[in-house]
């Protein structure tokens, strides 16, 4: 390779089977000083491929996002993010949180693709020392009506499945998750996971070789299924354009197996309470992207240490696969251990006597595999010789791209919306069309039940609430955010607002928004526009968790803790996605008891609005629906004043002053008044009317931008005795707090203005077009 | 005559791993279960009256260009349309089998309204679902002793004895040799006979 | 104190909240892997089966578990009256070892079939409400339920739809009274139609005994219903007041739910057992 010029280099990197760039390639020569084996290649590939390097990312991230508060434990670096939940009969708790895409592989093969994903999710928080209490996820899909329909509907069918068939089968709950679709996903979806555990402070296992080793003789530890060829060439799979033709995708198919994955997390809870009963200090790691080569060489280099990596003793599906084969495979459902040489034999016992690994699994087993070296080298053998030996800084030390940014040409003058004179005709329709129904044709598949800590499940509330420890009064709520259309019409301001939703979510179900995880979607990032759009995206999602923490701008953030960036997120067409920046929030409750959701629950009790209408329908739903165009200017956002009352409702519901609270979203504060209706109606029978009347700012606007204005806000229910105290509470926050309704004995839902009924109909017709509308693509 | 589409699996598939290794204790020293394989039958049963020849173009392309019935990332097929299917069916070389089929109605009423919204076609009046258990044996004389591995793996009696057909559920037909497709057709349309266990 | 055996076969994953279940009631409960020494079983007064997806539900739910050395020793202990309780795919390994309904030891009776639903196929999660009928299990796990209260308790399973293709057994098990739960409307009536009667099981059947009464096969999950917090707040009906009554208070949610009533049943039965067997 030394001295070829670019096209032989090329040329040479093609007939390989590699992806590297003629630059990159020269970068790994000038690092290894010499031509790199068929191995070394590999892993610079797999390395610095953009899943694994975030090479044109991270420096944009490293600049704008706060990654540290007081209640962060451990942010961005590991497998996941680690965050204080609070103590308990004197045990200190934390809760871990990661979050991946699994994008292109679950279009390609929706089922294994969105089960891999949940079970890479599952790893990252598992080998934390962590039990994963909860997985959530955000799928975002084609147009289901569009031209590329059937296909559509076939992959969100297959991506349901693998989530139920996964998670389901692990006894994983499901926290729920969100579905937005929009047709720039036709070619390709999204599969965003995020996994959630809890873990006893004392109980955290690092990611990297102990300091220990420096003392005692340590080994690298394989175990979970034998190495195969599946998801060879995985990660740089993932950071490829989609082509046309699935057929030639085939080679990247991991299998996944939740049975083999349950035993394996039981056989490791097992080996860390021992190893923690005999006071052994061990590092662990997941096997994901890279495989082997990564998995031990990160874990080595940061535990500042080399390691010698015998690929003759990974335990194989079958005998003769090439050492790049073996070293980087994404064959799922392993890990890897490092532990002193003097307990191997007892851990291996662990696994493959006492849980019996292989006879779960065909081949599945624990097998020494490496030796933890004193200095700093990285090798890798075959038949006793290196097929890879370099500093292991050199293996890890990434690459850097600093890709060009330039912000889009702004459209035209959008299309004025037409007036709309029929208000019932049209709520009919919106309630039905797919990013407004009912997902619960889609939840009903999942488990939300299992571990029994649930507190509020998915499609209950605007977050899940957990009781992660037995017996204790902290809780935990998650939430999934991101809308693709406003973030589309502005980058910088759209992922403010889904930043602020997701706190909105939040404080909603009574928790303290403490951190927050991003998966960044967006399409090839060597097309200036799309990394301009990245670019303002990050910024706009780094000033939004500075902003938004309880103390405001001066004090700590809501800190980013984990997460992970997905490019070249395009189809064969060439279009890409809508930038999709998708953010999780994860809160803490003292008292988890405080929870409610934001169904109705009372006759006679007043319904107040907080957060002005604003005439700005640019990329709302109602304009989806009423012009098929998602163009145009999205609300505004204050972030101090967002700030205040996003606390004030926090307070609200955590003293008890509202019965129910949900926040102002997709569909605008007649949707929202709608699904508080719903719940009501479902367990009472009860109804609500809104007079729209008093409502927005200035007070002219129409009655479209009253009931359809997507500007962040709450709806809560106020109970009349507690009515003085929670407008008290808001005036005191600084905070507008308006009564706009209230609710009724009888199941109708109605929207008045001026005293004349713009939609009066009965909640059971409504409901059932609601419930019904997604069912055909799932049932 | 009906159309048929069989798929399996091409990536592991791990039911037919766990039949193998859960077979082969069941059936003891004296016999050998050398493979085990697992397919999905689909019977396209033309409406009363009508030829499969009508819809089998659309669905060969439905099958063939959409995911719908096989990803071929996963999966490989065969379809055989009813001009191809031939008089009879064989068994992979070496293997029998065990065609089974839920006691229910063995039409899939869903799938067809699924196929029918996704890939219209007309003509089709019923998609029927069944499984197929394809297997490997030895017994001690050398041959595949048919009669006893059947008994062992078949239908299921008691937690000894039986496994790959719970007969409250399902119904059976072993497949030794070329079987016709009409006692196929017949097997899968036809009421699934009352059980009751003899012994 | 009684003790219980959580039975952990490869793919279970409800064992720490069903041993949290039977602690919560006074038992004392242990995971016990399935590859365990044989001489373990006879040290427990009673044995769950948990749920999850034992041998992922390979061939069918709980064919494969059936076939465990394991589940034999427990058939053993259940022949000697000790009582057995599956949950779920417990019950479907309970169906597939022929423990229920057993009438002819050892021998297959019945199935659990796919679920059959209109316009419903496949897995499904949801909360459902049964009521506990008259019959020999009464006394073993279902004591304190009032006749046709309703009890909700949340379902997850893909394959609970109990059937049988013998018309002998399917009339033994009705005049015997061996369908101990069955699914119900929020008013206690028996189940008619989905989503109320979730699968199409025969006789509406959510829980089917043995004669003896001492082995349930239970396709919900009482152990998900065993504290008010788990109780969905906008349910209709008793629970649901109760629930949305408790926000705020929580000593209450840590309280009792529903599902608590089947384990209190069996701790109930098991009290003066082992008190006998202390003395002797």
């Amino acid at each position: 390779m030394s001295g070829a010029d670019d096209r032989s280099l090329k040329a040479l990197i093609a007939e390989a089977g590699l992806r590297l760039t003629p630059g990159e390639a020269r970068r790994m020569l000038e690092l290894l000083r010499r031509d790199p084996t068929r191995v070394e290649a590999t892993i610079f590939d797999t390395m610095w491929s953009e899943h694994c390097s975030y090479k044109s990312s991270r420096w944009v991230l490293k600049q704008y996002l706060p990654t540290e508060s007081p209640w962060v434990i451990l942010g961005p670096g590991e497998d996941a993010g680690i965050v204080r939940l609070g103590t308990h009969d004197g045990v200190e708790y934390a809760l871990v949180i990661a979050h991946e895409s699994h994008n292109h592989p679950s279009q390609v093969v929706p089922v294994e693709g969105a089960a891999t994903g949940i079970g890479g999710i599952v790893r990252d928080v598992a080998c934390m020392g962590a039990e994963v209490v909860g997985v959530m996820d955000a799928l975002r899909f084609g147009d289901p009506d569009g031209a590329r329909g059937s296909t559509v509907r076939e992959i969100v069918r297959g991506v349901v499945d693998g989530i139920w068939q996964y998670g389901d089968a692990l006894g994983v709950p499901n926290l729920g998750g969100d579905v937005f679709f929009s047709p720039r996903y036709d070619e390709n979806c999204l599969v965003n996971v995020v996994a959630l555990g809890l873990v006893r402070f004392d109980r955290i296992v690092r990611s990297r070789v102990p300091e220990e080793a420096r003392r005692e003789p340590y080994v690298l530890i394989l175990v979970g299924k034998p190495t195969d060829e599946t998801g060879f060439g995985g990660a740089a799979f993932a950071s490829a354009v989609l082509e046309e033709s699935a057929e030639g995708q085939r080679g990247h198919v991991q299998v996944p197996d939740p049975f083999l994955k349950r035993v394996l997390l039981e056989a490791n809870r097992a080996v860390l309470d021992w190893l923690h009963r005999e006071g052994v200090v061990a590092g662990f790691k997941d096997l994901g992207a890279g495989g082997i080569a990564c998995a031990s060489s990160e874990l080595a280099a940061a535990g500042g240490l080399g390691m010698d990596v015998d690929l003759d003793r990974v335990p194989a599906a079958r005998e003769g696969y090439p050492s790049e084969v073996i070293a980087c495979s994404e064959t799922q459902e392993r890990f890897a251990l490092v532990v002193p040489e003097r307990v191997a034999d007892r851990v291996l016992q662990w696994y493959n006597v006492t849980f019996a690994l292989p006879e779960v699994y065909d081949g599945a087993r624990a097998a020494v595999v490496g030796r933890v070296r004193s200095d700093s080298r990285y090798r890798m053998l075959r038949g006793g010789l290196p097929v890879c030996d370099s500093p292991v800084e050199v293996i890890t030390a990434g690459i850097e791209h600093r890709r060009p940014e330039r912000p889009r040409p702004r459209g035209g003058a959008p299309e004025p919306l037409p007036p709309v004179h029929d208000h019932e005709a049209l709520l009919r329709k919106l309630v039905g069309t797919p990013n407004l129904a009912s997902r619960e044709p889609i939840v009903r598949f999942y488990d939300t039940e299992v571990q029994g800590r649930m507190v509020i499940r998915a499609g209950e509330a605007d977050a899940s609430v957990m009781a992660p420890v037995p017996g204790s009064k902290l809780g935990c709520a998650l939430t999934v955010d991101g809308n693709p259309w406003w973030v589309a019409a502005d980058p910088y301001w759209g992922t403010a607002h889904v930043v602020c939703e997701a706190l909105r979510n939040l404080v909603a179900v009574g928790a303290q928004p403490v951190a927050l995880t991003d998966c960044l979607n967006f399409g090839n990032p060597e097309d200036p526009e799309v990394f301009g759009d990245f670019g303002r995206s990050v910024r706009g999602l780094g000033d939004a968790a500075r902003a938004l923490g309880p103390d405001g701008p001066g004090g700590p953030p809501i800190a980013i803790v984990s997460g992970n960036v997905s490019f070249y997120n395009e189809g064969s067409s060439g279009r890409s996605i809508e930038p999709s920046p998708i953010v999780a929030g994860l809160g803490v409750l003292d008292d988890w008891s405080v929870a409610t959701t934001g169904a109705l629950k009372r006759r006679g009790s007043v319904i107040v609005l907080s957060g002005a209408r604003q005439d700005r329908l640019g990329a709302s739903q109602l304009r989806h629906a009423l012009l098929g165009k998602t163009d145009g200017s999205i609300p505004d956002l204050d972030f101090e004043r967002e700030r205040r009352r996003i606390y004030a409702a926090l307070e609200a519901v955590r003293r008890g002053l509202a019965l129910a609270c949900h926040d102002i979203a997709e569909g605008g504060l007649a949707i929202a008044a709608f699904e508080m209706a719903l719940g009501g109606y479902a367990s009472q029978g009860i109804g609500l009317q809104i007079p729209i009347s008093g409502i927005g700012d200035p007070p002219g606007m129409s009655s479209e931008a009253r009931l359809y204005s997507e500007a962040p806000g709450f709806l809560f229910e106020v109970s009349k005795e507690k009515l003085t105290d929670f407008l008290a509470l808001f005036e005191r926050s600084g905070v507008d707090a308006t009564m706009v309704g209230r609710t009724l004995e009888e199941p109708r839902f109605r929207l008045l203005d001026g005293g004349r009924p713009l939609v009066d109909l009965d909640l059971e017709t409504l409901a059932r077009i609601h419930a019904e509308a997604l069912a055909p693509m799932v049932e | 005559m009906s159309a048929v589409l069989l798929s399996r699996l091409k990536i592991t598939d791990l039911t037919a791993w766990t039949a193998l290794e859960t077979g082969r204790r069941l059936l003891g020293r004296d016999h050998t279960l050398d493979r085990l394989a697992r397919e999905q039958l689909f019977l396209f049963e033309p409406e009363a009256g009508g030829n499969a020849d009508v819809f089998e173009g659309v669905l060969g392309e439905a099958v063939r260009h959409s995911n719908f019935f096989v990803n071929p990332n996963k999966e490989s097929y065969r379809f055989l349309a009813s001009s191809e299917r031939g008089a009879e069916w064989r068994p992979p070389e070496g293997a029998w089998g065990i065609l089974t089929r839920s006691r229910d109605d063995t039409r899939d009423e869903g799938l067809l309204q699924r196929l029918l919204r996704e890939h219209p076609l007309r003509g089709l009046g019923a998609i029927r679902k069944a499984r197929v258990w394809w297997l490997w044996t030895r017994g001690p004389g050398g041959g595949p002793d048919v009669g006893r591995c059947y008994a062992m793996l078949g239908v299921l009696r008691d937690s000894r004895t039986g496994l790959l057909v719970n007969p409250h559920g399902e119904s059976a037909l072993l497949i030794e040799g070329a079987v016709r497709w009409e006692k196929v057709e017949r097997f899968l349309i036809e009421p699934a006979p009352a059980f009751r266990d003899a012994a | 104190m009684a003790r219980a055996a959580v039975v952990q076969i490869p793919g279970v994953n409800c064992e720490y909240e069903t041993a949290r279940a039977l602690e919560a009631v006074g038992l004392e409960a242990r995971i016990v892997r399935w590859n365990e020494p044989d001489s373990v079983w006879s040290g427990f007064d009673a044995f769950v089966l948990p749920g999850g997806f034992a041998f992922q539900d390979r061939i069918r739910a709980g064919a494969v578990a059936a076939k465990l050395n394991a589940v034999d020793r427990i058939a053993s202990e259940a022949a000697r009256g000790k009582p057995v309780l599956g949950i779920c795919n417990g019950a479907q390994v309970l169906v597939e070892a022929g423990l229920v309904p057993g009438f002819r030891p050892g021998h297959v009776e019945l199935t659990l079939a796919p679920n059959r639903a209109p316009r419903r196929e496949g897995y499904l999660c949801r909360w459902v409400w049964v009521r506990a009928e008259e019959g020999p299990g009464r006394e073993w796990f279902a004591r304190g339920a009032r006749p046709g209260e309703p009890i909700p308790v949340p379902i997850a399973h893909g394959e609970g739809r109990f059937q049988t293709a013998d018309p002998e057994v399917r009339r033994r098990i009705q005049t015997d009274g061996l369908v101990l739960f069955r699914y119900a409307t929020p008013a206690g009536a028996p189940a008619e139609e989905y989503p109320f009667d979730p699968n199409g099981a025969m006789l509406q059947a959510a829980g089917v005994t043995n004669a003896a009464g001492n082995i349930l096969a239970f396709m919900p999950h009482p152990e998900r219903a065993l504290w008010l917090r788990q109780v969905p707040i906008d349910m209709a009906g008793d629970w649901g007041e109760r629930r949305r009554a408790a926000v705020g208070t929580w000593g209450s949610l840590e309280g009792p739910g529903p599902g608590r009533v089947v384990f209190e049943s069996l701790a109930a039965r098991l009290r003066p057992r082992a008190a006998i067997g202390a003395r002797a």
